[in-house]
């Protein structure tokens, strides 16, 4: 496999793939289920199908068809429900579905033969391009960006809006920011684990990383780390064993979450239970 | 005390949720260093007449206002301590970190950063609440009492003008208890504080008035409340007295108004 790494292009471009998706993945997944989104979260990946079947309808790169898409509807969901007062439950079980039926829309509407969209539903480490890579380093830093940046505004929203409010902080600007950064992470990890099965590799690594720290950061950070190593590990077997990369990766970590939580004795070291 | 100048003044407000109508038609005016209680039955209001003080939500009706002006010019001269069982325990901050949050009111978001400052103030404020030793711990990994002070910690961080406290000894033993009402007594000499409480302790001991609210206001004034009033708000004869405490709330005599 090292040797390989060496030789071939793709492989690179896999694996720094890899690691561009466990920044994102790793932070945002921290938000996500400290804040318990992961619903919201799942909502807005879907959402960004309907993007990818309008940039093929519009003949644009679908990603980044998918890029303003999952943007706009992000933050649309988020103006409805704070404005409709709906349960959140309630709103993806719409939003979700609705994603998925204006990507069928737009492919159906599209001319000619219709494309094969399960790279961008299962994910392909392995046909990521350069122009990808670019696009996904891009978001990672706008992503640190953000987060460095706003850090104690949207800590302190993350964890007591009401409180915020009261204080006079600027929360809609932090939620705006929070709904647009999940689209962002949805987009920078389509192309390793596709749309259907992100929320997994969201919800994984921090789930992991919460049994050893208890801190935002510090979650934060060993969640990228764990992400980083699934993702690898992931992208291994599906080059040794020929099998989807998207299934490698999710399968892999859901089973390194679950046997951690087995052999960490709940009580012991999780601070909250 | 300052007479005359109010602090907080509600005109006819009404307000709710939705299609719940939480507060009606309730007109109070509180005094620029007073200390005023709050009570009634769950569901009165009591929590939404301290969100309609803070902004937090619109009235329907009527007028709310601090310092004789809307509450979103003076959101940091209010310090909040909200009902502690509204908080998620579960998400991974520090007693630390929380109780600096109050020290971004009126900061630019953009790489805002601590100043030596606010972690003074802050160190001040748990030494204060007693509560300094468990600064570096995590908020999941405390008692209630605890974690009620680190909230009341949070809002006198903000340095207000006016503290509005939401049952802040719900859960706390009695000798904490008392604590929070020896500081709040001393922090009155400073600040207004209203304060929304089923502990009778603090009714008879240190509110300098009370306003009972259920769905409407029924009463505010000197915290001596008739049989009749009690029968009026709660709908039932609530026994108001702690035993072992002087007898301020009940007035024995009957009718007060
Ligand atoms: N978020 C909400 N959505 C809808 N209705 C609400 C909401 N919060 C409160 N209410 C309703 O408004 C009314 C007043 O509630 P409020 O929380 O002000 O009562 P409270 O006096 O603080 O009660 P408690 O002593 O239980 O804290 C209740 O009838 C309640 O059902
Ligand atoms: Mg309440």
């Amino acid at each position: 496999m090292i040797s390989a790494l060496l030789n071939y292009n793709y492989l690179q471009n896999a694996f720094m793939a890899a690691i561009l998706a466990s920044i994102a993945c790793g932070i945002l997944g921290t938000i996500i289920v400290e804040k318990k989104m992961v619903m919201m979260s799942g909502g807005i990946a879907h959402t960004a199908f309907g993007g990818i079947g309008l940039g093929y309808f519009l003949r644009v790169e679908p990603i980044y068809a998918a890029l303003v898409f999952s943007l706009l509807s992000a933050l649309s969901i988020a103006r409805i429900q704070r404005q409709a007062q709906v349960m959140p439950d309630v709103l993806m079980g719409m939003f979700w579905p609705l994603g998925m039926a204006l990507g069928i829309l737009f492919i159906y509407l599209t001319p000619g033969y219709p494309p094969s969209m399960s790279s961008y539903l299962f994910g392909d480490i392995l046909t990521v391009s350069r122009g990808d890579l670019l696009v996904m380093a891009l978001l990672d830093i706008l992503l640190i960006l953000t987060i460095v940046g706003f850090y104690h505004l949207l800590q302190a929203y993350w964890f007591d809006e009401e409180f915020s409010m009261g204080l006079g902080l600027r929360v809609l600007l932090a939620e705006a920011l929070t709904y647009a950064m999940i689209a962002v992470t949805v987009v920078v990890l389509i192309r390793v684990v596709g749309i259907i099965l992100i929320l997994a590799l969201l919800c994984a690594p921090p789930a992991f990383a919460h049994f050893f720290r208890s801190d935002l950061s510090g979650i934060m950070g060993l969640s990228v780390m764990a992400g980083a190593l699934i993702c690898l590990g992931g992208l291994c077997l599906s080059y040794h064993y020929n099998i989807p990369s998207g299934a490698a990766i999710v399968i892999l970590s859901v089973l390194v979450y679950t046997s951690t939580a087995l052999c960490f004795r709940p009580g012991l070291h999780h601070p909250n239970k | 005390m300052t007479a005359g100048k109010m602090a907080v003044e509600l005109e006819n407000v009404s307000a709710g949720y939705g299609s719940i109508t939480a507060v009606q038609g309730v007109n109070l005016a509180i005094e620029e260093g007073s200390f005023t209680g709050i009570i009634g039955p769950n569901g009165g209001g009591k929590s939404t007449i301290l969100k309609l003080m803070l902004g937090l939500i619109q009235p329907w009706q009527g007028k709310v206002r601090i310092f004789g002006r809307e509450p979103h010019y003076f959101r940091h001269l209010i310090g909040y301590v909200p009902q502690a069982a509204s908080s998620n325990r579960q998400f991974p901050i520090s007693v630390r970190q929380v109780v600096l949050q109050g020290r971004l009111a009126g900061s630019t978001p953009f790489f805002h950063r601590y100043h030596k400052w606010d972690h003074q103030i802050v160190e001040r404020c748990l030494t204060r609440l007693d509560i300094l030793d468990l600064a570096n711990r995590q908020i999941g990994q405390l008692s209630g009492g605890q974690w009620q002070r680190v909230l009341i910690a949070r809002a006198l961080v903000v340095q207000p003008r006016i503290l509005l406290l939401d049952e802040p000894t719900s859960g706390l033993d009695a000798s904490s208890s008392s604590l929070v009402y020896e500081l709040l007594q001393e922090l009155n000499q400073e600040l207004s504080i209203v304060m929304v409480t089923h502990d009778t302790i603090a009714i008879s001991s240190c509110v300098k008035d009370i306003a009972c609210i259920n769905y409407t206001l029924h009463y505010h004034g000197e915290p001596d409340i008739s049989p009749e009033l009690v029968m009026q708000v709660y709908g039932c004869p609530v026994d108001l007295i702690a035993h072992g405490v002087p007898h301020r709330v009940l007035g024995q005599h009957g009718g007060m108004q």
